[in-house]
């Protein structure tokens, strides 16, 4: 047990904080549940204001971790988004390392 | 300030997506209702029509008052497998209960040859109950039991009882309540997320 507790803070973990960050965690948790999902749906799961959502979505966007695919429906601005593989080998990565740290 | 990140609940809610608005109950709902009034009225030929509304007004309910709101999600290969497999097991079971029904005919006096109808209402209460467990939403496997309730029921009381088919009655009361529950959900639904407002953005 004292050896398992001290093997855990042994661990040397690269922490990526534009993933750390706890809503670009959760954008990136809700992304790696499904195949993509749009701008209002992160809306109204992450209780943000659209600004703020977007300024998240571009640092992701930036970093090459989530895909923008920007359209028009029905004369409305449609905006979907998913986890590219950078990001869902970012995602796996930081969750990994989460749980070897934590034990 | 703290976050709470869980992803399983937020897994939950993802899959919450198809089951928070109440439109799968309400066309669960609508396609039992509908089958039991088509047959009281005797049009059976309509009977198809009772899958074809539901499927309708879950399209139609989606894409005008859930996705303004919630927006939308394409589902991922793992939740995809899951609902391909859940057609394929509800193929299956109808083959199985087809060949039940079948077999028990020829044996003439068997209970399920006299009472087919029980077979069917465990087939269609498996189906709902395993849509419940996909969706993981709890209350479609109580839809399930009164279903199979309500069918083995009405179909072992007989019609000797009453004037009116007590299996009809049981099918369409079961329908209503569904139905019940469904709008109520999506009443809460509707007063729970206001349209989000893309105007400007």
């Amino acid at each position: 047990m004292a050896d398992q507790k001290q093997s855990n803070l042994n661990v040397d973990l690269e922490i990526d904080r534009l993933v750390h960050e706890p809503v670009r965690l959760k954008i990136l948790a809700y992304l790696s549940a499904v195949e993509s999902a749009d701008f209002v749906f992160l809306v109204s799961r992450l209780s943000l204001t659209m600004g703020n959502l977007s300024a998240h979505i571009s640092k992701l966007q930036e970093a090459g971790y989530i895909q923008v695919d920007k359209s028009f429906k029905e004369n409305r601005p449609h905006t979907m988004l998913s986890l590219t593989e950078l990001g869902s080998a970012a995602f796996s990565k930081y969750r990994t390392g989460m749980l070897q740290l934590l034990g | 300030m703290s976050e709470n990140i869980n992803l399983k609940e937020i897994k939950r809610q993802v899959y919450l997506f198809y089951s928070e608005d109440g439109l799968a109950d309400l066309a669960i709902g609508l396609m039992i209702f509908g089958f039991g009034i088509f047959l009281v009225v005797d049009l059976p030929a309509l009977v198809g029509l009772a899958g074809l509304i539901p499927f309708l007004v879950w399209y139609f309910g989606k894409q005008s008052l859930v996705v303004p709101r919630i927006g939308t999600i394409q589902p991922n290969q793992e939740l995809k497998k899951q609902f391909v497999g859940f057609f394929s097991n509800m193929c299956l079971i109808g083959l199985g209960v087809l060949i039940l029904f079948l077999l028990n005919r020829r044996s003439g006096e068997a209970f399920l040859s006299r009472h087919p109808l029980i077979l069917f209402g465990f087939a269609l209460g498996l189906a709902i109950s395993s849509l419940g467990m996909i969706l993981k939403t709890s209350r479609f496997y109580f839809y399930g039991l009164l279903v199979f309730i309500a069918m083995a029921g009405g179909e072992l009381l007989g019609s000797s009882i009453t004037a009116v088919d007590p299996f009809l009655v049981a099918v369409i009361c079961t329908g209503g309540i569904i139905l019940l529950i469904g709008s109520v959900t999506l009443i809460r639904f509707l007063k729970k997320y206001p349209v989000v407002s893309l105007k400007g953005w």
